[in-house]
């Protein structure tokens, strides 16, 4: 059967240029970038390209692009940066990051770190929230720009200028993160042009491979406990993963923002679908990416999955149905204040391998749950 | 080819009168069959069945069988040889000094003399037998209450010797106590409910009801995974899967909301007895414990008794969920019983269902719900999964309802 994919945040089909970079780079240009001869420099000279590439669509500094295996490893970068203080103080999340980020939360409290979420209410995080739940021993303040579940782009800008502020006040630095996963492509977001300390990409939810991501340091540095290898200034060590990491740059290159305008019009459709046969729209009308769009059907949610898997559409299950294996969705619709619903959502995510006859027949699938 | 000589003993059979030979029979076919294709005869004596098996048999496979054959009280790999007291502590000796015996620090010699000819009395020949021992590992205690190791000889037609003797399963041989039909859930109860029944000489097959989309296809897999991890307790079984949405729609769009559950476990015993009554089964089992659930009540069992057409048995109706846990973990079904996938959808499910059902309502409110056609509609689409007593599925056919079969 083929089936029409919006579950394009959890990851993408990799895009043919993307694809082309990977392989022409692992046959024609394999050699460890590390090495002295001058195939070694060859290979060291197109990772230096992948890197002013990336740096130029993050309005980055090249010094502050560091390649890594994916977001989840430029995550635990920065977290694992704070085990190297000389001793635990707080950190401030929002209450809908990623797993990635919220999963450190255990582990920090054993090590005798305070760990204060911001609450998100209707999925946005409050820049006052922020200033207010900032102390002098705040150390690190992690709100990611996009959310993946339900859409939500939140005002980077005005929580960066809130940690600002209480930086002034206590005279103390406060590193601020920022995990744009699904900002890349789908916001004008560049870390760059923002007062982020520290920010992490994906490779394959932007239409580039798996295995490669990308952290953003604004200084160029952070405490690391190993320096083994050497790669990446000593950031990340390990031989460079030279074909992920060109595809990585071919896909960065491709992004275009102006697929935005063809998602925006069926995002309003699958809205419109929802709001004729009675589906409850949990994702936003405004500030809300139209790549993502969280809904809440009658059905719980496996359930619905299932029933549009066999019209032909794979969405993303908000919640998994048995008690003891909730979903990590679902926590985040809870979070955002949507109780009820968390148990009946569902994600659609676009992409610009995406058809206007797709999103049709999503719609129609979506009409026939109801009737 | 060489045979390896294992020593079966029997417990419960051994009681049996005029019909020993039937018990007896089974248990050493049902022991056959999960050690096809390796060839395998079997010769019974007074309480004991000596097997014999091809020699590349992986001894894991048959201990794989001896340990999942009910019926089997205990199990030694065995040395068989003439009756001759110098053979015998030769071979006795040979069996020790092939053995590891670090770690052994104390030991017991039973004889027992079955054939009463044989000249060295009992007591002679455990003294014999202890010298030998002691020629081998010099040392070790005699401990007669906990010894490390046990040397076994009994003087049958041949001399039989071996050390370490096994615990079998016990109980009777399946199949020896007729047929029923287990109710399979992808729970934890059911598969423990089909152990307790094996154990009894039931012949089982299973029935799981599938509500696809509303429960996964992972939950049906999660049910074959169950029905061949019991499988070889059960010298093999089929697993009916009953396609009921239609039917689960039916109710909770009639029934009323408290009643759903009582009236879901109605249509399945109602089902259940169709097939069983084509399939030459005699009763239905289920793995209901007393008000663990709202539809496990005393009234709601008895309600849903007397929609089954024939014998419900309900072995774990005593016990409580942690025994029932050690119990599934012991038969290794305990890890996937606990995958999260559930066989029910919460839609189906009241808030606040009927505790205390009154029989007759009940009753009478079934038979409004036109059940009869859904039921009809499901068995026409029933698939039936088999496997065999080592647990390896062996083929999935379309399930052929009575009505048809005229």
């Amino acid at each position: 059967m083929e089936y029409h994919y919006f579950d394009n945040a959890a990851t993408t089909r990799i895009a043919s240029g993307a694809l082309e970079a990977y392989n022409r780079t692992s046959l024609d240009c394999f050699a460890n970038p590390s090495a002295s001869h001058s195939e070694g420099h060859r290979s060291a000279a197109l990772l230096s390209r992948c890197r002013q590439s990336a740096a130029s669509a993050l309005c980055a500094q090249e010094r502050s692009v560091f390649f890594t295996s994916g977001a989840t490893e430029s995550i635990n970068i920065v977290m694992s940066s704070l085990l190297c203080s000389k001793r635990p103080g707080r950190i401030l999340i929002s209450a809908i990051e990623h797993e990635a980020v919220a999963a450190w939360t255990g582990f920090l409290r054993e090590k005798g770190w305070t760990v204060d979420t911001v609450p998100a209410r209707g999925g946005f995080i409050s820049p006052s929230d922020v200033y207010d739940m900032t102390d002098s021993q705040t150390r690190l303040v992690a709100v990611m720009a996009v959310n993946n579940v339900l859409g939500t782009i939140q005002d980077i800008r005005s929580i960066a200028e809130a940690v600002r502020a209480r930086e002034r006040e206590s005279g103390r630095p406060i590193l601020f993160f920022c995990d744009c996963v699904q900002a890349l492509g789908k916001t004008g977001l560049r870390p760059g042009q923002l007062d982020i300390d520290a920010a992490s990409f994906s490779g394959h939810k932007i239409h580039g491979p798996r295995g490669v991501g990308i952290l953003y340091l604004k200084k160029g540095t952070i405490q690391v406990p190993s320096h083994a290898g050497g790669q990446e200034s000593g950031i990340r060590g390990g031989t460079e993963n030279l074909p992920a990491i060109a595809a990585l740059a071919a896909a960065m290159e491709a992004l275009d923002i102006a697929d935005q305008q063809k998602v925006t019009v069926w995002n309003r459709l699958i809205r419109k679908t929802c709001s004729e046969c009675g589906i409850e729209v949990l994702s936003p009308d405004r500030d809300c990416t139209p790549y993502i769009l969280s809904i809440a059907t009658r059905l719980p949610s496996e359930v619905a999955l299932r029933m549009l898997q066999d019209r032909g559409c794979l969405v993303s299950a908000g919640s998994a149905c048995s008690n003891n294996a909730r979903g990590k969705a679902e926590a985040v619709y809870r979070a955002a204040g949507f109780q009820k619903a968390a148990g009946n959502a569902i994600r659609i995510s676009f992409s610009q391998d995406n058809t206007d006859e797709e999103v049709e027949e999503l719609a129609g699938a979506l009409r026939s749950l109801v009737s | 080819m060489a045979k390896k000589l294992y020593l079966v003993k029997e417990g419960e059979i051994s009681l049996k009168g005029l019909n020993r030979g039937s018990f007896e029979k089974r248990l050493k076919n049902n022991i056959k069959d999960k050690l096809r294709p390796y060839h395998s005869t079997s010769q019974r004596q007074k309480g004991r069945i000596f097997l014999f098996v091809d020699e590349d048999c992986p001894d894991e496979r048959i201990e794989r069988a001896l340990s999942t054959t009910f019926g089997v009280v205990g199990w030694a790999e065995a040395v068989m040889c003439e009756k001759d007291p110098d053979v015998i502590k030769a071979r006795a000796r040979a069996l020790l000094e092939k053995m590891d015996l670090s770690g052994v620090k104390s030991f017991k010699v039973m004889a027992k003399r079955e054939d009463k000819s044989f000249p060295v009395h009992s007591y002679d020949l455990t003294c014999a037998l202890a010298e030998v021992v002691n020629t081998v590992a010099p040392g070790l205690r005699v401990d007669l209450r906990n010894p490390d190791l046990i040397l076994h000889v009994e003087i049958r037609n041949q001399a039989f010797i071996y050390t370490s003797d096994s615990a079998g399963p016990r109980g009777l041989p399946t199949g020896s106590a007729g047929r029923g039909l287990l109710l399979l859930s992808g729970g934890i109860d059911s598969p423990v409910a089909a152990y307790e029944m094996a154990k009894r000489g039931l012949k089982l097959d299973c029935l799981y009801f599938h509500a696809y989309p509303y429960t996964s296809d992972e939950a049906l897999e999660k049910v074959k995974t169950l029905a061949k991890t019991i499988a070889p307790y059960l010298n093999g079984t089929r697993l009916f899967v009953v396609p009921f949405t239609e039917g689960q729609l039916n109710i909770k769009a009639r029934a009323f909301e408290d009643a759903t559950t009582l009236m879901f476990r109605a249509s399945m015993m109602q089902l259940a007895s169709r097939v069983a009554g084509c399939q030459d089964m005699q009763c239905i089992v289920t793995g209901e414990a007393l008000s663990q659930v709202a539809s496990q009540t005393l009234a709601a069992m008895s309600f849903t008794d007397s929609m089954a057409d024939l014998l419900v048995l309900r072995p774990l109706v005593g016990l409580d969920k942690e025994e029932i846990i050690s119990k599934a973990k012991k038969i290794g079904t305990y890890e996937t019983s606990i995958l999260p996938y559930e066989d029910c959808c919460v839609i189906f499910s009241p808030k606040h269902p009927i505790t205390n059902p009154d029989r007759k309502a009940m009753r009478e409110h079934y038979q409004s719900l036109g059940m009869d056609e859904y039921i009809t509609k499901a068995l026409s689409e029933t698939k039936i999964y088999s496997y065999n007593a080592n647990g390896e599925e062996t083929g999935v056919w379309d399930f052929t309802p009575p009505s048809d079969q005229a």
